[in-house]
């Protein structure tokens, strides 16, 4: 896609990945703001609301940073995978894998925090990439298709993970009513970049991981053979990349940075450990981030970004005019929806563009163009 | 393209203007709210005598169970206080990162009452509540204990809790009286959820309590807390085969997965029992086999705790509500009287405190969240 996006000037560029999201943003906005309506509210008070929620002051952008930071890392996970031609629906179990990871090295482990903290998001990394590789290792072996198989290591992670912090489980808190694990000992816990606020370092290790990710795909031979794999697996096979070995190796990587987001959760957030409930829903936002970012990682932070925006922002658009939270939902699915189908959008407000090969913008592509 | 875009932008201009027109009420009242200086914020008290703000556990405030009765009780009670409609709302809980955030969110935007739910979110309650000592807070299915589990009740919190094991004891008895083929059975939602976990102690010991020959299977949902409540395919297929083990009457105690299992059973005739709500009235799919419920009426308890706020008679620590017996409706002519007499009895020795219903399982561990006996 990118391939065809260079042969275009860079305005037209500029219109595909910015133009079309911003005023798929806009129509979506305008479609939902008819259903507050028709629900009883005011789409005005809901939508300055949901500014103000999400930038009204230095506490509600933290919290927008704060639901960003995942999202980040989660859509950089997916978006690598689908260059490399794989579609990792499992980030969501392997969030939780890796959370539980984190858990495990950042309670029992004694180091000083140097040493403790890197440790404990080494733990996350290697369980979310081992946890993806064997869907990877199935597909390479046995041709089993990746979606098929990371939903189904979705629901052994979290029936893992339940069992453990549930009653009797080897995680749970003993003194605890609630599911929930240990908190991390203190060397094992993020720094905060504000002091007396929630504000951890997690959202310069997602800005970083965004750089590394683009430099990975873009900028090396790894990179070349993973979009290489994704774009043409037969070509690929013929140019003497192995596959089967990428294949993993795209998965693990995809799965060491969903596990990644989950030891930042767990590592960042007070009180520290693994509840019930924790986490839930990252994983598959992730997906849509990636989608909604052109699977481009520098898109990827725009577009986690207002997607952490929209999901601080909901608190006060609840609690000032009463629009439940799935109304963030149906904006970020309409959003999605004008985007995947850009040629909606396109069709509303007229946008031509005369190289027709840019109409490919193929989102769908990781459903076949991995397949043997 | 310009031409379709200036129709979208007078469709925006003219939204707004639609909207507040048609809705005068809030116009008047967008003001104060959008505005956060002090000043606009003293108004705002006066036009509410209280604010009250609802934060639900992770889940929604229509699931027809613990998180609606709470909502439903807020939203009483400030029918019953004169509260106008921008005077209440919530905040539903999708993440539970965001426990304290939502919390904070309603103390932030100046309320004078937070009702929060589920037993997840007491600690963090309590500790807002220690630095908010202006602010009413009501913690639904909270103990008021410490670390140590030792009572440490706080002035401006109230827990509002149940005996659930009395209403678990009530049905357990009456099952363990009505079964022919001397096996019972029941379906439960989390285990680690401790009103769930007291139905189910209540259950087994009311049974044994007045048929210790009867044989009790009970089974919890397995996953976890986002499906354990709402998965009514498992309680289906749990109801079949615990019939086919000779179960003739079927307690259900956990949302959906709980009504599933009472409509199964009762579509192969066997009675059932029913919980939190008068499920005679609530699941009218059942009410031709539903013995009775175990009542556990949260939506009274709120509207009851915010009345001693707005009477002064707010005291802080744990409330005790007991649970209990559902009429039997349909089935009234069904059960023997000296049943009805003899749970009548055991109602008594319950709230005297004669019987203990929840006298936990031997080697079983702490987790059974008995209430302790005063």
């Amino acid at each position: 896609m990118d391939n065809q996006l260079n042969k275009l000037n860079p305005i037209k560029i500029i219109y595909i990945s910015v133009i079309v999201p911003i005023l798929a943003i806009f129509t979506a906005l305008i479609i939902s703001s008819v259903v507050i309506i028709l629900s009883g509210s005011n789409p005005l008070i809901a939508y300055s609301a949901l500014a103000e929620g999400a930038f009204g002051n230095l506490n509600n952008w933290i919290e927008t940073i704060l639901k960003t930071t995942p999202l980040i890392i989660g859509g950089l996970g997916v978006a690598l995978a689908f260059r490399g031609g794989l579609f990792n629906i499992g980030v969501e179990g392997q969030i939780f894998v890796g959370s539980i990871a984190t858990v495990i090295i950042g309670t029992t482990l004694k180091a000083p925090a140097i040493i403790h903290i890197p440790l404990t998001l080494l733990a996350g990394v290697l369980a979310g990439a081992v946890w993806a590789a064997i869907p990877g290792y199935l597909k390479a072996r046995f041709g089993a298709h990746e979606v098929i198989t990371t939903i189904m290591t979705n629901y052994i992670a979290t029936r893992i993970i339940t069992w453990s912090i549930g009653v009797n489980g080897p995680l749970r808190k003993t003194t605890s009513f609630v599911p929930e694990t240990n908190s991390l000992l203190d060397t094992a816990r993020l720094p905060l970049m504000i002091s007396d606020t929630r504000l951890h370092i997690g959202i310069v290790i997602a800005l970083i991981l965004a750089i590394v990710v683009y430099i990975l795909l873009f900028r090396t031979t790894l990179g070349i053979e993973i979009r290489t794999v994704g774009l043409n697996i037969n070509a690929a096979k013929y140019c003497g990349i192995k596959v089967n070995r990428n294949i993993v190796l795209i998965m693990a990587i995809s799965g060491g940075l969903a596990g990644l987001a989950g030891a930042i959760q767990v590592m960042g957030l007070s009180p520290y450990n693994f509840t019930a409930g924790f986490n839930v829903g990252y994983g598959f936002d992730s997906l849509a981030v990636a989608v909604l970012g052109n699977i481009n990682p520098i898109g990827v932070v725009f577009s986690a970004f207002l997607f952490g925006a929209m999901d601080a922002g909901a608190r006060l658009m609840q609690l000032r005019a009463k629009v439940p939270v799935d109304m963030i939902t149906i904006l970020q699915g309409l959003i999605l929806m004008f985007v995947a189908a850009n040629q909606i959008i396109r069709g509303i407000y007229r946008i031509q563009i005369q190289d027709k090969k840019a109409d490919k913008v193929n989102l769908s592509q990781g459903w076949g163009g991995g397949s043997k | 393209m310009k031409k379709s875009l200036t129709k979208l932008m007078i469709l925006l201009a003219v939204l707004p203007m639609l909207v507040t027109a048609c809705q005068p009420k809030s116009s008047e009242t967008k003001q104060p709210v959008q505005n956060e200086n002090s000043t606009t914020k003293v108004e705002e008290v006066k036009e509410c005598k209280y604010k009250i703000g609802y934060v639900s556990d992770v889940g929604k405030i229509n699931d027809q169970s613990f998180n609606q009765a709470s909502w439903t009780g807020v939203e009483e009670s400030a029918k019953l206080l004169g509260l106008g409609k921008d005077c209440y709302s919530f905040i539903e809980t999708t993440d539970s990162a965001d426990y304290e955030i939502n919390i904070r969110s309603f103390v932030d935007e100046g309320y004078n009452i937070i009702v929060t739910s589920g037993f997840a979110m007491g600690a963090i309650t309590r500790q807002i509540a220690s630095e908010n000592p202006e602010v009413f807070f009501i913690g639904v299915g909270q103990e008021q204990v410490n670390e140590n589990f030792e009572p440490d009740p706080y002035p401006n919190v109230v827990g509002l809790n149940f005996r659930e094991d009395f209403g678990g004891f009530l049905v357990g008895a009456l099952a363990g009286l009505m079964t022919e083929t001397n096996v019972v059975g029941g379906v439960f939602g989390c285990q680690f959820i401790p009103p769930v976990a007291r139905y189910e102690v209540g259950y087994y010991n009311g049974v044994k309590f007045v048929n210790p020959d009867a044989k009790v299977i009970n089974v919890y949902h397995p996953g976890s807390i986002d499906v354990c409540f709402s998965d009514s395919t498992f309680g289906s297929e749990t109801a079949k085969a615990l019939i086919s083990e000779g179960v003739d009457v079927l307690y259900g105690a956990g949302g959906l997965t709980a009504n599933g299992a009472l409509i199964t059973a009762c579509n192969q005739g066997a009675y059932v029992l029913g919980t939190d709500m008068d499920q005679f009235v609530t699941l009218p799919e059942v009410k031709d086999c539903i013995l009775s419920s175990a009542l556990k009426d949260i939506e009274e308890g709120v509207v009851g705790v915010i009345g001693t706020i707005s009477d002064g008679t707010f005291g802080g620590g744990d409330v005790y509500a007991p649970s209990s017996l559902a009429p039997f409706h349909n089935l009234d002519g069904a059960i023997p009287q000296d049943a009805k007499v003899l749970l009548e009895e055991i109602a008594e020795k319950l709230y005297s405190g004669e019987i203990n219903p929840c006298t936990p399982f031997e080697g079983s561990n702490p987790n059974t969240f008995c209430v302790p006996i005063k």
